[in-house]
C-alpha cells in the first residue's frame, strides 16, 4: 500500500503543484481580498455620506453574511474548476499524467488544494479584512439594541457592529456547510471531464441539473400530496430534521462525486 | 522490455490507426521509429507510455500494463514530447519540485548535461527560454532521471546544428544495457549512426523491425551508374542512382535509412519476404 | 569524422583506429579510448564501436584486458599494414586497374611515374 500512498510523495506533490498552480491561486486570493475590501470600504463611505445616523449604522454591516456565502461559493468553485484545467492542454497534460505519483495521491492533493487550502485561506482573508475594517468602525461608532428574551427571562443586548466571527450563528447553518464542498467536487469533476472552458461548462451543466431536479421533485411531491391533508406531526415536521437529512445526503453525494472524479482521472487520455 | 500484442487503436471509429500490431522492444537499444505523417508514430509512443488506451490488445512495459499508470512504471518512463510546457520558474526550483519523483535521478549528471548543452539556467526562467533551449532542458531532465525507458518524439526538431551534435554525443554516452530508447523522427540524418534498430510503421502495422546489422547483412546500399536486374530499389541522384540490392555476398555497406524508408513504403511486401529469407539462411 | 562514404560504419571506425595506430598517435600497449568514449567522440551508437573493437580484436590489432579496457596489440603496426593492404588490393586496386586498362596506360609509364612520385614526396635530399 505504501506504493500507492506515500506521505513523502504527497508532500512533494503538494509542493510541485504549488509551482504550477500557486500563481493562479494567489492571484484569485488577491482578487478576493480586493472584493471584500471594496464592499467594506463602500459601506463605510456610505455611512459617512449619510452623516452616520443611526439607521445607517444599523445596516452598515448587513451585507456581510451574503458576501461571505456568495463569495465562498464563487471562490471555491473557481479554484476547483481550474485545478485540473491543465489536463485539457496537451503539452501540460502529458507531464501531469506521467508524473510518477499514484492516481490516488494526485487526487488527494487535488482535494487538499480545492477544499482544505481554499477553506483556510478564504476564512483567513475574510477574517483579516473584517478585523481591519470592524476595528476601525468600532473605534469610531457604536450601534446596538436590546430586547427581552422570553425564554431566558433576561434582557439581551445585541451589538450590531460585531466582528463577523464573533456573532452567534444558528446551528442550523452548520448543517449546510456541505454545500461549498459539494460544488467544489462537482466543479473538480468538470475540470477533469471537459477539456476547454471547463468552468462555464460545469456551471451550465450544474444549473441544468438543478433545474431538472427541482422540476422533478416538484412533480413528485405534487403527485404524492395531491388531494391530501397533513395530519400527523412526524419526524419531518421539524425543520432541523429535514435539514439533517439534506446534510447527510449532501455529504454522501459529495463523496460520490469525488469518487466519480477519481475514476475519470484514472481514465483520462491525452 | 516492451511487448505489444495485437494492438488495435483508433481515435475515431471510422479510421483505425493500428490493426493487430505486434512489436517487441529490448533494452540496450536505440530504436528509430519511422513512418509517414499520420502513420501513428506519436500515437504508438503514447500507447506505450499509457497516455492513451487501446481498444484491443495488450501492452506490457517492464512487465506491467502502462494504462494502470502504476508509480513503479511511471518512475521508469521518460517521455519527451514534441510540444511541451515548462513553468515560469528557475531550473533549481523545477528540479527541486520534480526530481524527487524519480528515485534514480542523478543530479551531477543533470548538471553535466546542462553544461554540455550550454543552457542558461541561471539567467532565465524556464518558460522564458527559446524552444530549442527548453527542448534541451527537457532532454537533460529526462536523461538525468535515469529511467529505463526513454521515449522521444522528434527530439532534434528545433535544435540548432551544434546542439544536434551535442545531442548525438549525449545519446552515445547514455545508452546502457538496461535502458531502451525509442526515438520517433523524420530527420534520420540527425540520428544517423546512433539508431541501431529500425522500426517502420506503415498501413496500420509494423512493417519492419530490424537491426542495422541485420539490414546491412541482407541488403547492399550502393551508388550505381546503371541499374542491373539485381537492384530492388533505386532513386535518382547526382551522377547515377542510389540503390538497394540483395546482399548475396559478405559485403558490408552503410545502411542508408532514408533510402530504406522510401523503399519500404513503396515495396514493403518484397522487403518482408527478403528479410525473412535472409534470417532463415543465417539462422536456420 | 566524415561518415559519408558507402562503407559500413563499423569498418570506417576500424580504419580510423588503424590510422591512429599507423600515425603512432596510439602506440603498442597504449590504452585506446573505451567503447563509450569513442562512441561519444564520433557520435555513434556504442554497439557499433563494440563491433569495431571485436573486428579489430579478431585481427589482433587490439586486445582487451577485462575490467580495464582495450589496448593496442604489440605487433599491431604490421597487422594494420596487412589489413590495409588487403583493403587496398581488394577495393582500390581494381578501380585503378580498370582505368589503366581502359585508358591504355603502359606498365612502364606507371613505373616511371611512381618513381617520380616517391622522389618528390618521400625522399629527402
Amino acid at each position: 500500500m505504501n506504493n500507492t500512498l506515500n506521505s513523502n510523495r504527497l508532500g512533494m506533490l503538494i509542493q510541485r503543484q504549488w509551482i504550477e498552480f500557486g500563481k493562479i491561486y494567489l492571484m484569485s486570493l488577491a482578487v478576493l481580498a480586493g472584493i471584500f475590501i471594496a464592499f467594506y470600504g463602500y459601506s463605510i463611505y456610505n455611512v459617512y455620506r449619510q452623516n452616520a445616523d443611526n439607521h445607517a449604522l444599523q445596516s452598515m454591516l448587513s451585507f456581510r453574511p451574503y458576501l461571505f456565502v456568495f463569495m465562498s461559493l464563487l471562490f471555491i468553485t473557481i479554484i476547483s474548476g481550474t485545478y485540473f484545467s491543465n489536463l485539457g492542454q496537451k503539452p501540460k497534460a502529458i507531464f501531469e499524467l506521467l508524473l510518477p505519483a499514484s492516481k490516488l495521491e494526485k487526487f488527494f492533493v487535488a482535494i487538499f488544494y480545492t477544499t482544505i487550502l481554499t477553506t483556510v485561506s478564504y476564512l483567513l482573508v475574510f477574517f483579516l479584512v473584517d478585523l481591519g475594517f470592524v476595528s476601525y468602525i468600532r473605534s469610531n461608532f457604536s450601534s446596538s439594541y436590546s430586547y427581552f428574551d422570553q425564554e431566558s427571562g433576561r434582557e439581551v443586548v445585541v451589538d450590531q457592529l460585531m466582528f463577523f466571527y464573533k456573532q452567534e450563528i444558528n446551528s442550523k447553518v452548520y448543517l449546510m456547510t456541505f454545500l461549498p464542498y459539494l460544488l467544489s467536487a462537482l466543479f473538480l469533476l468538470g475540470s477533469i471531464m471537459f477539456t476547454k472552458f471547463q468552468y462555464i461548462k460545469s456551471a451550465v451543466l450544474l444549473t441544468v441539473y438543478i433545474l431538472l431536479y427541482i422540476l422533478f421533485m416538484l412533480k413528485v411531491i405534487q403527485f404524492f400530496t395531491q388531494d391530501t391533508i397533513r395530519i400527523s406531526e412526524g419526524v419531518f415536521s421539524e425543520e432541523v430534521n429535514i435539514l439533517r437529512v439534506i446534510c447527510g445526503l449532501g455529504v454522501l453525494v459529495t463523496v460520490a462525486v469525488w469518487g466519480i472524479g477519481y475514476l475519470r482521472l484514472k481514465e483520462k487520455e491525452v | 522490455m516492451i511487448t505489444i500484442k495485437n494492438l488495435n487503436f483508433s481515435y475515431s471509429k471510422s479510421r483505425p490507426l493500428f490493426k493487430n500490431l505486434d512489436l517487441n522492444l529490448q533494452g540496450g537499444r536505440i530504436y528509430g521509429l519511422l513512418g509517414k505523417n499520420g502513420a501513428g508514430k506519436s500515437t504508438l509512443l503514447k500507447n506505450i507510455a499509457g497516455l492513451v488506451y487501446p481498444q484491443e490488445g495488450s501492452i506490457a512495459v517492464l512487465g506491467k500494463d502502462p494504462t494502470q499508470r502504476l508509480v513503479e512504471t511511471l518512475q521508469q518512463i521518460s517521455f519527451i514530447p514534441e510540444e511541451f510546457h515548462l513553468p515560469a520558474v528557475k531550473s533549481d526550483a523545477f528540479v527541486k519540485a520534480n526530481s524527487g519523483f524519480y528515485p534514480d535521478f542523478d543530479h551531477s549528471y543533470f548538471k553535466e548535461l546542462i553544461q554540455e548543452f550550454a543552457i542558461p539556467v541561471h539567467e532565465q526562467r524556464l518558460a522564458d527560454m527559446s524552444y530549442g533551449q527548453k527542448k534541451k532542458y527537457i532532454i537533460s531532465f529526462g536523461l538525468a532521471s535515469r529511467t529505463k525507458l526513454i521515449i522521444m518524439d522528434e527530439p532534434t526538431n528545433g535544435l540548432d546544428i551544434p546542439s544536434k551534435a551535442q545531442f548525438r554525443k549525449v545519446m552515445a554516452s547514455a545508452l546502457t544495457d538496461d535502458r531502451c530508447f525509442i526515438i520517433s523522427t523524420h530527420q534520420v540524418r540527425d540520428l544517423d549512426n546512433l539508431i541501431d534498430t529500425v522500426i517502420v510503421l506503415n498501413d496500420r502495422k509494423v512493417v519492419m523491425n530490424a537491426t542495422i546489422d541485420q539490414l546491412a547483412n541482407s541488403f547492399l546500399f550502393r551508388k550505381m551508374v546503371e541499374l542491373p536486374s539485381t537492384v530492388i530499389y533505386a532513386e535518382q541522384a547526382m551522377g547515377g542512382y542510389n540503390t538497394i540490392s540483395v546482399n548475396s555476398g559478405d559485403e558490408d555497406s552503410k545502411v542508408d535509412l532514408e533510402l530504406l524508408f522510401n523503399a519500404v513504403l513503396e515495396q514493403k511486401i518484397q522487403f518482408e519476404n527478403l528479410l525473412n529469407t535472409s534470417y532463415n539462411e543465417q539462422y536456420a | 569524422m566524415d561518415f559519408n562514404n558507402g562503407k559500413a560504419i563499423y569498418l570506417q571506425i576500424a580504419e580510423h583506429v588503424c590510422e591512429q595506430i599507423m600515425l603512432e598517435h596510439w602506440k603498442a600497449e597504449d590504452r585506446i579510448p573505451s567503447v563509450r568514449e569513442l562512441a561519444v567522440e564520433l557520435e555513434v551508437n556504442p554497439n557499433t564501436v563494440m563491433r569495431t573493437y571485436d573486428f579489430l580484436q579478431q585481427r589482433n590489432i587490439v586486445y582487451n584486458k577485462r575490467g580495464i579496457g582495450f589496448f593496442v596489440s604489440p605487433n599491431s603496426k604490421s597487422e594494420v599494414q596487412a589489413y590495409k593492404k588487403g583493403i587496398f588490393i581488394e577495393e582500390e586496386l581494381p578501380r585503378v586497374f580498370r582505368n589503366i586498362y581502359l585508358l591504355d596506360i603502359g606498365l612502364d609509364e606507371l613505373k616511371d611515374r611512381y618513381q617520380l612520385f616517391v622522389d618528390q614526396n618521400f625522399k629527402t635530399s
